[in-house]
């Protein structure tokens, strides 16, 4: 037995033929054997007929035992080779079709659309904060403490994009241990920086804000500690912990309560309680660490440097410049469309889920580069129709919901946006990452300046279109 | 020439990284020849390999190419250049899928190797969209055997992973003076063969098993469709042809391996069976006979060493003896343990657990000898088998299965039956155990043969004369019918 490596990981091939009864005829003596000829086609037919090469079949006559002396006995050939030859020239070749594997794309539908309403519920907060944001109203004739608040909701997307790009990267490592530190270290941080903004937008813009501050503060611990949950996955403790919070403020909304002393504690229960499950969950994690000398790091790339995660940060940016954007019109804050976009991003991720599972598909009917391409485009098509078709009917749901008319107008421009903001998903989820930041950023920029909001998304969703027809067309990028 | 040569051991996935036969037998060169200085290139899975073996100080460097690890970093080839690599890569593929175009192999190989060592990223060359555009577009065309089993992109994708993997040692500079000495077929001969080639170094290929064959073996049931085997599978035997053909010297273990190494293309005049060899001293007369009929066997406990043919055997052995034993010592290596398993089970399933011992790893190998009347070796697939030879050198006699080397190793010094037949097994080990002067005598034959033949001081001279031979004059190794060892009471 020679040593030998699988050419990849985690590939494990057996030389040994699984266990089967003897051969019948082992017993029979030679004389009696009826036709050795047919008897070896009998024997050996199954593997000459899907071997790749006479020496295939020379290999299994020889696992099964047989010296050169039993096939001149048994077979008339001179030797193991010589029946080989025979048997790969006499059998038709056939092409078994090897076990499939499952696809790994596969996301459970319910998940994605509780990710999507744990991403908007923090909103839910807002009208129990009522009182806290009376005051003079900011630059531009925003409301008071909406420069604060949106600058740090900017900072925190942008922020938790990096982080959770960070900690998958240690997470695929099997480093459990790091990957703890990294999000306590980055949790920490994230509240230093959000609210950091928000104090600095006060400082340059507000006046007499200490409410808005307060408000601020717990919203970052939120946005910050709910990150962890939903980096591991534990959608559904959050849900648990944001639960009084949101059922309250979702009564204020209503009209069924007033903000109180008792609602603003119903708050800050939801916040305790997320901290306190993020804390517990990073413990977990850590003392999941299988300790790092267990893992092979070199069996991987090594972990990239920090900057790596940078524009993962930068690509948060330009998203969320764009979907808070949408909430501006005209010196007013209309949530709606926001609302929207952010509910929708659950769906999102199930649809980009879908994509890649209908690539996974796709690879394996393609007999042509050119037909791949065209099976990945129309894929991404299929998806970003979804994806519009959801939000279309988020949207309506909106205006159904606040009664109001403004979403109806702003229809086309909002579903041009989410094209874009779907398409450069997309485009992040298969490693396109410096292509999405390109037309995005200039896009958010162009947004913020004023440029209308349906040209932008226009313009950028048909770039992003073109841009992710291409490059997922190429077969390599599926590796 | 002045003074012993320097050598280079090519391995992969064994010394000094990993246990097992041939690991032993790296060993046994490199202490026995304390003044000859030995580099190792070691092929290695993910390149974090600790080394399972104390170097001795004659060991001068170790270093590894990694198959796994981190994808080697590079820019793939842009423009003219890369319109020049595909054209050498597309001659490449097609020596691989088409037999009349098999004689294009070797060029496009060094081709390849000229790419990688002249700072060309091979990797970032193959991993690219265009060299999977070039195998897609290539192995449909009608006139393909790959043709007719339709392949897919994703085939494309899986073949160019592993050609890419399996290529990856020819990036790393290869040796440039003294012997390269391969200890195995397969991609170990790679830097073999470019350093014979860029810098005219000897090189030596010594098989224990046939890595080809075993190659093939594997691959039946490796999760792949048709033309991703058959890609993969030409590279392997066009490699060894390449390898037999390359070599100055071929020295095999055994005369069993001379076949496969003839019948891939090897000039019979530089094969040369070098036998494995043990120390007579460290494996004296083993001592007296267990009480109870014994059974013993030593070795890494894994599926190649097909244990469930042993134990049912064994099972028809206790229905005559039942006070009979079997006495199994080894380890499975790790990831392994599911096969250690299932043989638990079976002995379950066959009720014989209570006289079935799972010793485990034993540190003086030859107690586990000593521990049984008869020694017994079940293997599917062997080269030329230290357990066995050293159960003979400590006077056992033995009942082993009829592959690779077993039966030029045994002669008529023990029995030999055929491999996966547990009623023959048993049946010899019945005899045995049921005559205690046939197994003295046996047990005297068989340390007399491994006295006169398998000494570990006759493989270790051998192999000296040939590196000496090989670095004055690489042509002069060649065969000679004296240098041959003759197969004596060879009864095949």
């Amino acid at each position: 037995m020679s040593a030998h490596l699988e050419l990849l990981p985690g590939l494990r091939l057996s030389p040994l033929a699984p266990r089967r009864p003897r051969p019948p005829l082992a017993a029979v003596p030679v004389e009696r054997a009826a036709d050795p000829v047919e008897e070896a086609a009998l024997r050996f037919g199954a593997v000459a007929a899907t071997a790749v090469h006479p020496f295939e079949v020379a290999a299994a006559i020889e696992a099964e035992g047989m010296s050169d002396r039993q096939v001149q006995h048994r077979y008339g050939r001179v030797d193991a080779f010589q029946l080989a030859e025979d048997l790969y020239a006499d059998t038709p070749r056939s092409y078994p079709e090897p076990e499939q594997a499952p696809s790994p794309w596969s996301a459970p539908l319910s998940r994605s659309l509780l990710r999507g309403v744990l991403y908007a519920l923090p909103g839910l907060a807002f009208p129990l904060a009522g009182p806290l944001f009376a005051g003079p109203a900011d630059a531009c004739g925003l409301p008071h403490g909406a420069f604060a608040l949106a600058l740090s909701v900017l900072v925190h997307w942008a922020w938790n994009q990096a982080l959770a790009h960070r900690t998958h990267t240690w997470l695929g490592r099997g480093g459990s241990r790091a990957a703890a530190r990294c999000l306590l270290l980055g949790t920490g941080t994230g509240v230093i920086l959000g609210w950091g903004a928000a104090v600095l937008a006060a400082l340059l813009w507000e006046r007499g804000s200490a409410g808005v501050l307060l408000f601020c503060l717990a919203q970052s611990c939120s946005m910050a500690f709910s990150c962890v949950l939903l980096v591991l996955g534990r959608e559904s403790v959050l849900l648990r912990a944001l639960a009084p919070g949101a059922l309250c403020g979702a009564a204020v909304l209503l009209g069924l309560l007033r903000p109180s002393p008792l609602t603003s504690a119903l708050l800050l229960l939801s916040l305790a309680l997320t901290c306190r499950e993020a804390l517990r969950e990073l413990s977990v994690l850590r003392g999941r660490g299988a300790p790092e000398a267990g893992w092979s790091g070199a069996a991987v790339d090594p972990v990239p440097p920090l900057r790596a995660s940078l524009p993962h940060g930068l690509f948060g940016v330009a998203m969320s410049l764009l979907t808070l954007g949408v909430a501006v019109h005209a010196g007013r804050i209309d949530p709606a469309p926001t609302v929207a976009l952010t509910v929708s991003m659950g769906p999102a991720e199930w649809l980009l889920y879908g994509y890649r599972d209908r690539v996974h598909g796709a690879l394996r009917l393609a007999r042509t580069v050119r037909g791949f391409a065209l099976l990945s485009a129309g894929s991404v098509l299929v998806g970003l129709g979804s994806y519009l078709g959801v939000l279309a009917v988020l949207s309506g749901a909106m205006v159904a919901a606040t009664a109001g008319d403004g979403l109806g107008r702003q229809l086309p421009a909002l579903l041009a946006l989410g094209a874009a903001l779907w398409t450069a998903l997309l485009l992040q989820a298969t490693g396109a990452l410096w292509a999405a930041i390109g037309v995005c950023l200039p896009a958010a920029l162009a947004a913020v300046a004023g440029v209308a909001e349906g040209l932008v998304g226009t313009v950028a969703a048909a770039l992003l279109l073109l841009i992710a027809c291409r490059t997922l067309g190429r077969v390599t990028v599926h590796r | 020439m002045n003074g012993p040569p320097e050598v280079t051991l090519l391995t992969e996935g064994t010394y000094p990284y990993a246990h097992g036969g041939v690991s032993v037998w790296c060993d046994q060169l490199v202490r026995g020849m304390p003044d000859v200085r030995f580099h190792v290139l070691g092929i290695t899975g993910s390149g974090s390999e600790p080394h399972a073996w104390a170097l001795p100080p004659n060991v001068a460097s170790v270093s590894s190419v990694p198959l796994w690890g981190r994808t080697p970093q590079g820019k793939a080839p842009r423009g003219r250049a890369l319109r020049r690599f595909l054209a050498g890569y597309e001659r490449f593929l097609l020596s691989l899928l088409d037999a009349d175009f098999e004689h294009h192999f070797a060029d496009e190989l060094y081709e390849l190797a000229e790419f990688a060592l002249s700072g060309g990223s091979l990797s970032a060359a193959l991993r690219g969209e265009d060299a999977l555009r070039s195998l897609q577009a290539l192995w449909r065309r009608p006139f393909l055997a790959t043709h007719q089993a339709r392949p897919t992109v994703h085939d494309a994708l899986q073949a160019t992973d592993l050609l890419e993997h399996a290529l990856r040692p020819l990036a790393v500079q290869p040796p440039s003076r003294g012997v390269a000495h391969a200890v195995t077929g397969g991609l170990a001969v790679l830097p073999g063969l470019t350093a014979r080639r860029f810098h005219g170094v000897p090189l030596l290929l010594s098989e224990h098993g046939i890595y080809l064959r075993e190659r093939y073996l594997s691959y039946r049931s490796a999760p792949y469709r048709w033309p991703v085997k058959a890609l993969i599978l030409g590279f392997f035997r066009l490699l060894a042809t390449e390898g037999y053909r390359g070599a100055d010297l071929i020295t095999p273990c055994n005369r069993y391996n001379r076949r496969w190494e003839e019948r891939g293309g090897c000039d019979p005049q530089r094969i040369r069976t070098v036998y494995n060899g043990v120390d007579p001293d460290l494996f004296p007369f083993a001592g007296p006979e267990p009480e109870a009929p014994t059974l013993s066997w030593a070795g890494r406990i894994d599926p190649i060493k097909d244990l469930e043919t042993l134990i049912e055997a064994f099972a028809l052995v206790q229905a005559e003896l039942p006070d009979a034993r079997l006495r199994l010592f080894g380890a499975a290596p790790a990831g392994g343990e599911v096969y250690l398993e299932r043989c638990r089970k079976l002995t379950v399933e066959l009720g014989v657990e209570e006289a079935v011992v799972f010793e485990g790893r034993i540190d003086t190998v030859r107690h586990a000898y000593a521990a049984g009347s008869v020694v017994m070796l079940s293997s599917v697939s062997e080269g030329f088998p230290f357990s066995l030879i050293e159960a003979m050198a400590c006077g056992r006699p033995t009942v082993s299965t009829d592959v690779g080397g077993v039966r030029e190793a045994v002669a008529d010094a023990g029995l030999v039956v055929p491999p996966r037949e547990p009623e023959a097994m048993a049946r010899a080990a019945l005899e045995l155990l049921r005559d205690r002067p046939r197994r003295a005598a046996l047990g005297e034959a068989a340390r007399t043969r491994v006295i006169d033949r398998f000494t570990l001081g006759r493989t270790v001279a051998t192999f000296r004369g040939v590196y000496e031979a090989l670095a004055a004059d690489p042509r002069s190794a060649a065969w000679s019918p004296s240098a041959e060892p003759a197969l004596a009471r060879c009864s095949a």
